[in-house]
């Protein structure tokens, strides 16, 4: 099974992601939401989850920087950022500019 | 430069000055020119008067002593013996002869004493032995009845007198008829003749009197003594033609000659003699007399000339000084340096001026102070209402965060509503991006018309007709949108007919990038659609707002702006119809997307 991380600061979209989709269906194992940066590190430590899809703002350590950490402890680690309302192009500069090309979704 | 100069104060004060002082300063001196001018031809009136009394004097001396002389000498007993004796001897004529001597002796002014006797055997026995006495014609007084030589009594003019001893010599002579004393009978004549150069040293002595150029006139206006001997004899106006023939009173003055060569003329008449003395004085004569008073009045003019212009000097600088230091203060005058203040030193008009100014310089600095503190105070309420404003980072997260919540409630409605408007929200504040792609554009349309057909389901219908190829073209964003709105929007308000009801709206989008949005609405009345075509036209300004169309207008100016006037809204409509607005971007071959 693969095994996804879903990291937001906001509890009903965290919630929601990992409730309305049917992971099981695409057999996929969705881990426990982190509502940080630091709390979804320790879960990529402890469980090495495949996929990561992690909001691109947050309080304390933003969505790049726990792309750039993850990457670093595991480059076997697919990332999916997801972007607020005028972050989109930022964000894929950004992406651009690290040298690692991710995928950018709307929330 | 002098015009320039002209325009200054310092010129104005300086000329004002200048003429204040100036011109009362030359009218003194001139008026005090001109009473020195008449003090001074009074003054030498006055002397040449007295000069010509006291050369009157002298001569009346001379004359009457003469005229005396002559009657004692026909009282002497030799003069009458010689007279009627005939052919009377030699010692007769010796003895007269020593008589004349002896009275003549000590009068230098006597030339000569002649004794003319009637009788033609006895000679003319003179004091100077006679060569022609050349006794001139004698003035006729009464022309019908000339009197006879011998009864002739009075002064010739000058004539030329022969002598033995002295050659010749022009002498005035008086001439007196003898008688013999009992019978009175005309026995004989006595002449005595004073030289002409006796008149002359008396007229021409400058310390007798100091009148020059005397001329010395007998009763019949011949000259009998001048400067110039040859006027001798000549009348007066045979000399000065000009000269007023009417010197009637005893003396007095009058003028000859105009302007320049102008000459005042006096004259004194000799009592008894009637002879006249005639002195010209030409006016030139004051005038240099006058130097004197005008070199003094110039003199005076110029040092005033110069004092005054010092003082000017002096007086404009403190006029003026200040006021141009203000002005140079005013001019480099910088907005963050405050005004330079300058020393006040007096309290009149220019004190009270300087006053003003410096108290300017500090109400500006607390004006400016006020302003200031104006704009921060003001500055910070803004910088207030900007952080009070809704984040929209906040706004889309919150919609994203319902959005969830619907979908884990199992409301898709919810959800789908949601994320359309926080789609439309994304699209419409992405700030500063002007173009997107067609399909961009088209998917906003879309999310817009989706939201609004949840909000008023079974109303209107919308149907896209897109020309695919052209999609990932790039076109003006935030087009469609309000022209959809204005489509479904249009005539519902005003007119409740059923048959308006239900709207369809047609977007039709071809390959050369024509858009064409039709509706089946009410339509607008031609007048309205020209009204409707001229408001479009009006500028976005906030004065204008009030005419309303604003989505329309928007649009139109905007495609306008980017693509050109061809690129406008082209808005046809008819009444109960519906309208159809289309407008064309045009397409720009090799445009990167």
């Amino acid at each position: 099974m693969i095994k996804l991380l879903i990291v937001d600061d906001e509890v009903h979209i965290r919630e929601g992601i990992s409730k309305v989709i049917n992971w099981k269906e695409l057999d996929i194992d969705v881990l426990p939401a982190a509502a940080s940066a630091e709390e979804a590190f320790e879960t990529i430590r402890k469980q090495k989850p495949d996929i990561l899809l992690t909001d691109i703002r947050m309080t304390g350590r933003n969505g790049l920087e726990l792309a750039d950490l993850a990457k670093q402890h595991d480059q076997e680690i697919e990332i999916l950022i997801l972007s607020g309302y005028d972050d989109f192009h930022y964000a894929q500069q950004a992406m651009k500019k690290g040298g690692t090309r991710l995928p950018v979704e709307n929330k | 430069m002098l015009k320039q100069f002209r325009s200054t104060l310092k010129y104005k004060l300086s000329v004002l000055l200048i003429v204040a002082i100036l011109i009362p300063l030359l009218t003194f001196g001139f008026v005090l020119y001109l009473m020195a001018s008449d003090i001074s031809e009074d003054k030498t009136k006055d002397a040449g008067m007295n000069g010509m009394k006291q050369i009157s004097t002298n001569i009346e001396f001379i004359t009457q002593d003469i005229e005396n002389t002559v009657i004692f000498l026909i009282g002497q007993d030799e003069i009458q013996s010689y007279l009627t004796t005939s052919n009377p001897s030699v010692s007769q004529q010796a003895e007269v002869i020593s008589l004349l001597i002896d009275l003549a002796m000590p009068k230098s002014y006597i030339f000569d004493i002649s004794i003319i006797p009637n009788r033609s055997d006895s000679e003319t026995l003179s004091l100077n032995p006679m060569i022609d006495a050349n006794y001139p014609p004698l003035p006729n007084r009464n022309q019908f009845n000339p009197i006879p030589f011998q009864e002739y009594k009075g002064w010739t003019q000058v004539h030329n007198m022969q002598t033995a001893s002295y050659g010749n010599k022009n002498v005035v002579t008086y001439m007196h008829p003898v008688r013999s004393i009992g019978q009175f009978d005309s026995i004989g004549m006595i002449t005595v003749s004073i030289p002409e150069s006796e008149l002359s040293s008396i007229l021409l002595d400058n310390n007798i009197s100091n009148v020059e150029n005397v001329l010395l006139l007998n009763e019949q206006q011949q000259i009998l003594s001048a400067k110039n001997r040859d006027w001798l004899n000549r009348t007066l106006t045979s000399v000065y033609p000009n000269i007023p023939p009417a010197l009637t009173q005893q003396s007095g003055f009058t003028e000859r000659g105009e302007g320049l060569t102008r000459e005042t003329v006096m004259y004194f008449t000799i009592p008894q003699l009637n002879w006249k003395l005639i002195s010209l004085v030409p006016y030139d004569q004051y005038m240099s007399e006058n130097r004197y008073v005008l070199f003094l009045t110039i003199a005076a003019a110029s040092g005033a000339l110069l004092c005054i212009s010092a003082l000017i000097i002096f007086f404009v600088q403190w006029v003026t000084k200040p006021l141009q230091k203000v002005t140079q203060h005013l001019r480099e005058a910088e907005p963050d340096i405050p005004i330079p203040t300058y020393p006040r030193k007096s309290v009149d008009e220019v004190g009270l001026f300087i006053h003003s100014y410096n108290s300017l310089s500090d109400r500006i600095a607390i004006l400016k102070e006020q302003v200031k503190m104006k704009e921060a105070w003001k500055k910070q309420l803004d910088l207030r209402a900007l952080q009070a404003q809704i984040n929209p980072h906040f706004l889309y997260n919150t919609l994203s965060s319902i959005k969830w919540k619907a979908l884990l409630e199992k409301q898709d409605d919810i959800a789908s509503m949601v994320g359309s408007l926080s789609n439309l929200l994304r699209f419409s504040l992405n700030k500063g991006m002007e173009f997107c792609e067609v399909q961009q554009e088209v998917e906003h349309a879309k999310h817009y018309t989706k939201i609004q057909a949840s909000r008023v389901p079974g109303q209107f219908e919308i149907q896209f007709v897109i020309e695919e190829q052209i999609l990932d073209r790039q076109m003006l964003k935030l087009v469609l949108q309000p022209l959809i709105e204005n489509a479904i929007q249009h005539g519902f308000k005003e007119k409740k007919d059923p048959r308006y009801d239900y709207r369809l709206c047609t977007i039709e989008l071809d390959q050369h990038m024509t858009f064409t949005i039709e509706d089946n609405g009410v339509g607008i009345e031609s007048a309205n659609l020209v009204e409707l075509k001229r408001i479009i036209q009006l500028p976005m300004d906030q004065y204008q707002l009030e005419f309303g169309h604003y989505g329309l207008r928007n649009v139109h100016q905007r495609l306008m702006l980017h693509y050109g006037p061809e690129a406008g809204l082209q808005v046809s409509s008819t009444i109960n119809n519906g309208t159809k607005v289309t407008f064309t971007i045009p397409i720009i071959e090799g445009e990167t997307p």
